[in-house]
């Protein structure tokens, strides 16, 4: 485990599509600290070493999904990831794999993006006008809210993209976040979109492509187990094609306020 | 839902199966252990004896429906897998079709000849 004192040699990926015609790896020796890091240390060798070093980052904690990588063999946020939890006197970054790289660590996600679109992640009304002007305020039950809150806390950093053995072998596949992200709409109660949206996840490419590996819900980095949103959008596809087009229970609307409270009247300032 | 509904197929092939392989271990393979009475249930006339009883008859063409179902359906989930085209995918959906009924055909033949003989 590297202390205070100590240095780390990254081993990181170069890619420019532009001169190289294959993947490279390159060296960098980084002096390491309490707490650093991967993407302190890719930010230290990038001011520091390289400044043509390419990678994605922006909020540096774990909330964006910007810097997901292929670390030590496995895909995770690098402001999410420290040095030390490593154990490992040699790290190696390389971008996630089952995407496009556009330059160095930086992969090319619209693929994903283009998935996650094509599922409807949003709440579906069956009054059309409602769903962009909406003129209501849906009340939802904690218990209504379990259902899906899970699952609403995907960042889309694609790493559980790059984890899935499907995605690797069937690049059509939609992969662990469309098809989790289609489950936490089909969930919500304000949604009535389920219909269309489970004939779309039950394509050649969709749902029953899983293979239960479990990869995606290992690897993601907020909890959100694409691999159990799976399964049960795998039931919600086996009741409706057995029993139809199964419809949220109706969510209770907010009633109209009939009268205006007057607000409260601010206190009179009592400090001499 | 033609595809879920295709899925779900599979897996009650895949117990169906489970339940026809039981009985025919039961029968032919687990006699001394399970006691049927049959002491040589794999000799060519205790074979023929049972190919000739219509509930056997049926259960050999169910077994065949629900194995042919099983193995093609899983098998075209992998080629589907690795094919990218949806012209490609319509091919081998045509290609299993048309050669699980074929197959289904012959192999229904024998113990449907049998029984009739």
């Amino acid at each position: 485990m590297p202390d205070k004192e100590t240095s780390v040699t990254f081993k990181v990926q170069r890619f420019d599509p532009e001169k190289d015609k294959q993947p490279r790896m390159q060296e960098f020796i980084v002096p390491t600290r309490r707490g650093m890091t991967i993407l302190d240390a890719l930010l230290y060798i990038k001011e520091n070493l390289d400044g043509t070093l390419a990678f994605r980052t922006s909020c540096r904690m774990g909330i964006c999904g910007s810097c997901g990588m292929y670390i030590n063999n496995y895909p995770r946020l690098a402001c999410h990831t420290q040095i030390a939890e490593l154990e490992s006197a040699v790290v190696t970054v390389k971008p996630l794999p089952n995407s496009p790289i556009i330059k160095d660590l930086a992969v090319d996600l619209q693929p994903m993006f283009d998935k996650h679109k094509s599922i409807k992640p949003y709440i579906v009304q069956e009054n059309k006008t409602e769903e962009s002007n909406l003129t209501h305020e849906y009340v939802q039950k904690p218990e209504e809210v379990e259902e899906y809150e899970q699952f609403s806390y995907c960042i889309k950093c694609g790493i559980c993209v790059a984890a899935c053995p499907t995605s690797a072998s069937d690049a059509k596949f939609l992969g662990p976040q469309a098809l989790g992200q289609a489950y936490r709409y089909c969930a919500d109660s304000r949604d009535a979109g389920s219909a269309e949206r489970l004939t779309i996840t039950e394509s050649n490419h969709g749902a029953w492509r899983c293979h239960l590996a479990g990869a995606c819900s290992e690897a993601c980095p907020k909890g959100v187990d694409p691999g159990l949103a799976i399964q049960l959008l795998k039931n919600k596809m086996a009741k409706q094609a057995l029993a139809g087009p199964q419809k949220n229970k109706k969510v209770a609307i907010y009633p109209e306020p009939k009268e205006i409270k007057p607000r409260v009247a601010v206190p009179p300032f009592t400090a001499k | 839902m033609l595809k879920t509904r295709m899925q779900l197929l599979f897996y009650l092939s895949a117990i169906g199966l489970a339940v026809f392989l039981g009985i025919h271990m039961a029968v032919q393979h687990l006699n001394n252990v399970l006691a049927t009475g049959d002491t040589a249930p794999t000799s060519w006339l205790s074979m023929i004896g049972r190919a000739t009883q219509n509930g056997w008859v049926v259960i050999y063409i169910l077994m065949l429906v629900f194995g042919l179902y099983h193995g093609l359906y899983g098998l075209r989930g992998i080629i589907i897998e690795m094919t990218k085209s949806d012209k490609a995918i319509n091919l081998v959906n045509r290609i299993f079709i048309v050669g699980g009924i074929i197959i289904f055909a012959w192999a229904a033949y024998i113990p449907i000849a049998l029984a009739t003989r």
